[in-house]
């Protein structure tokens, strides 16, 4: 996913749950600044780097595929971007280190996600912004997984678009990272085929391009996990699913609802916008911000300022040290290494070392 | 909307990457036959040896005989190589829905039969009728051309299994229907 869902699609969820316009845009700002909370910014504001929720193309390129090193790109990629669904997944005739793998594939309405959004409840609105982040792509990386693994993430070369009811058009993809994908000739940029079990090149949904970031795709293709089954990923229909599930966890984190349950939308406030909702989510375009943005000012009456990655750095800089985690900032710190603990001691306690060795409070 | 994952299907698309591995593993193997010979002609003290036996004594025989080795050798690794580009990459486009043609299945076959009836000259000198006791070299090469042979055995039976699930499956192999 991208800025549109993850700033303002998460904008209209808030508003749509009972927030206010400020309280919105706190949220939607956490969850993109999840796309952007790397190392290199976390050193320039000199803030503790455990607290890393991404990693930039130039520090993945850097990154060490020991097993240290997959454990600390397994930690952020599994905790805010790959959130596994079945850490118990079980498949016959495998190895251990296989399954410890295959165990780490994301999908939606796994124990994991309920525990995330628990634990933003009554914390800050960083933390809900942290884990809307976190549920929305829950949707568009299912299939993939947050670890480096050719067996797990590496697809086969046949990518088909479903368009209409019918027609299927042969997706082409090159290997340029700064080449735009061109959707009107079905070209998109993906990740080489590096068989290193290891390789960077097999992170999340590399192998697949930005197909499940766009929210207007319809694909088919084979992953490498499943046994030569194809598998149809319907974007237009996950996504709507996930804006629906975040208006639910919001009402929930707002105190709206007692519990949160997995596998259960929000009907009440979603519904009456469902149209206007998936024509934005079908709509073919690269990004679906202007869209979302319109939905959102429509639905608070409010501007929405574009996102600023800026925004509230210099009141982090220059906060005393203990007042830093009164900060925006602060807060969503606070907020992101309780979600990484706690993915991580998930990991870690189904006895799989791929996240490394983290045991809080024990039990 | 789901796709209908049948298992013809499935096994189908096993088949064809079996087949597709295999195609390129035999062309691996032609690169290492290249490797091999030009190693043992350059570092095999019995076979560089009795090449320099062989020259004669003037310059002209020296520089003739040179040439005549080149010649030889390029002439085999062009063969070699060639004839294991053309049967793995038959392999690789029946195995990919490219190619049709199964000129490879029969070059195969020859090619199990050659190299099971000349395994046991790794063990027995015809010549002198006498046995070899194979030293650790020889018996690194006996078990390169045992994967030989599964090589083979695995483009066979996938190209058959193949064609088997294409009769009962659509022309194209994808017959996957949705939901």
């Amino acid at each position: 996913m991208q800025e549109d869902f993850h700033y303002y699609a998460t904008y209209c969820a808030a508003m749509l749950a009972g927030y206010s316009h400020e309280e919105s845009l706190d949220i939607c700002y956490s969850a993109q600044f999840v796309d952007l909370c790397s190392r290199t910014v976390l050193v320039k504001l000199g803030a503790p780097a455990i607290a890393a929720t991404t990693q930039l193309q130039l520090e993945l390129m850097d990154a060490r595929t020991d097993i240290a090193g997959i454990q600390d790109i397994t930690r952020i990629w599994a905790s805010f971007h790959f959130l596994p669904r079945d850490l118990y997944a079980n498949k016959p005739k495998r190895t251990k280190r296989y399954l410890h793998k295959y165990r780490l594939i994301c999908g939606p309405n796994g124990d994991l996600v309920k525990k995330t959004v628990e634990l933003a409840k009554n914390r800050s609105l960083q933390s809900a912004g942290i884990a809307m982040h976190v549920m929305a792509d829950t949707w568009a990386h299912m299939y993939f997984a947050g670890t480096p693994s050719l067996v797990i993430n590496d697809t086969s070369g046949d990518f088909t678009e479903l368009t209409g009811e019918t027609g299927e058009v042969k997706i082409t993809f090159r290997h340029n990272p700064s080449a735009p994908d061109d959707l009107e000739n079905s070209i998109y940029t993906n990740s080489l085929r590096q068989r290193d079990e290891n390789s960077i090149m097999n992170l999340g949904h590399g192998r697949a391009g930005h197909l499940p970031d766009y929210s207007f795709i319809r694909y088919r293709y084979m992953p490498a996990w499943d046994e030569y089954r194809l598998t149809v990923k319907d974007n237009p229909s996950d996504y709507y699913k996930a804006f629906s599930q975040m208006v639910y966890a919001m009402k929930y984190l707002i105190g709206d609802r007692a519990d949160f349950e997995i596998d259960r939308y929000d009907q009440d406030s979603v519904s009456v916008y469902e149209d206007r909702i998936r024509e934005i989510l079908g709509r073919r375009r690269l990004s679906a911000s202007d869209d979302w943005k319109a939905f959102g000012e429509e639905l608070s009456g409010e501007t929405i300022p574009d996102f600023d990655l800026d925004k509230y750095q210099d009141e982090y800089i220059q906060a005393p040290s203990e007042r830093k985690d009164e900060t925006f900032i602060g807060r969503f710190i606070q907020g992101a290494i309780a979600q990484k603990t706690m993915v991580s001691e998930a990991i870690y306690r189904s006895g799989n070392l791929l996240a490394g060795i983290v045991q809080i409070g024990g039990s | 909307m789901n796709i209908h994952n049948s298992d013809n299907n499935i096994n189908l698309r096993h088949m064809r990457d079996n087949l597709v591995h295999a195609g390129y593993g035999y062309i691996i193997f032609g690169i290492w036959s290249v490797i091999k010979l030009l190693m043992m002609s350059t570092m095999q003290k019995e076979y560089s040896g009795l090449l320099s036996d062989s020259i004669g004594s003037s310059t002209g025989d020296y520089f003739l005989a040179i040439a005549i080795t080149v010649a030889a050798y390029l002439i085999i690794i062009i063969f070699t190589l060639g004839m294991h580009l053309w049967i793995g990459y038959g392999a690789v486009r029946y195995g990919r829905g490219t190619g049709h043609r199964k000129y490879y299945v029969v070059l195969s076959v020859i090619g199990i039969i050659m190299t099971l009836v000349l395994l046991p000259l790794y063990f027995w000198n015809p010549s002198e009728g006498t046995p070899i006791i194979p030293d650790d070299t020889t018996i690194a090469s006996i078990l390169v051309d045992i994967t030989l042979v599964f090589v083979f055995l695995d483009m066979i039976i996938s190209t058959v299994r193949i064609d088997r699930l294409m009769k009962s499956t659509d022309p194209d192999g994808s017959s996957e229907t949705r939901d």
